[in-house]
């Protein structure tokens, strides 16, 4: 196994963790990313913070990505 | 499963928009314009709605424009979820999944060569080379905007 496909296994056993939890905590009722980024957003700082993170995510992918032959 | 119209509409649009932007090189002045567009749009739209809760006596916690937060999902009186608030108890497995990633793209982002210990800017980059896989995480990525300032 090369290091390559350890870390595709990786990154894809954290997003598998991400999706498990997020479900079972809807189904819970309890701390799902959406409650946490309302939470975060009550306040002037994380709603700024927030958009700053997102519009860095556009531009760093999109502008800045580079491209692959 | 109810999908409001406008989901379907901004679906619709974020995918026309990032099938037309998909098409831009990066490093371009076009490229830049067609990203920094919704950004500014986006970040002036949620900054007014955030003024009109603030001014409307907004309940932030029972935003009833969004309509989601407090929905009956929610356990009234949860031990997690006091007033909405998270808890070290309620948000300790999102924090070890957030320092499992930082790890692991750390880890990755001081190995070399980046081919062998890809971080996930390099993933995205190369899932990027085709353009249906581009404009799908750039109409991705408008979506998630909009669910967060918008909707």
């Amino acid at each position: 196994v090369s290091s390559r496909e350890l870390t595709y296994a990786a990154y894809a056993l954290v997003a598998l963790a991400v999706f498990v939890l997020q479900v079972a905590c809807a189904l819970r009722g309890t701390l799902t990313l959406g409650r946490i980024w309302h939470w975060m957003a009550r306040s002037s700082a994380g709603l700024l913070g927030g958009l700053l993170l997102w519009a860095w995510l556009g531009w760093h992918l999109f502008v800045r990505g580079a491209v692959h032959p | 499963v109810r999908v409001s119209l406008a989901t379907v509409a901004a679906v619709a649009a974020a995918g026309a928009y990032g099938w037309e932007a998909a098409g831009l090189r990066p490093f371009t002045v076009p490229m830049e314009v067609v990203v920094a567009v919704p950004e500014a749009l986006l970040a002036a739209a949620a900054w007014r709605r955030r003024g009109r809760n603030r001014s409307g006596g907004g309940n932030l916690e029972g935003n009833t424009s969004t309509g989601r937060v407090g929905t009956p999902t929610m356990k009234a009186g949860s031990p997690t979820m006091k007033a909405g608030t998270p808890t070290m108890k309620s948000g300790a497995p999102w924090l070890v999944l957030v320092a499992m990633l930082a790890a692991l793209e750390g880890a990755n982002y001081l190995s070399s060569p980046r081919a062998a210990h890809p971080t996930l800017s390099y993933i995205a980059s190369e899932a990027m080379a085709a353009h249906p896989a581009r404009a799908v995480l750039m109409a991705l990525w408008l979506l998630v905007g909009w669910a967060m300032f918008l909707r």
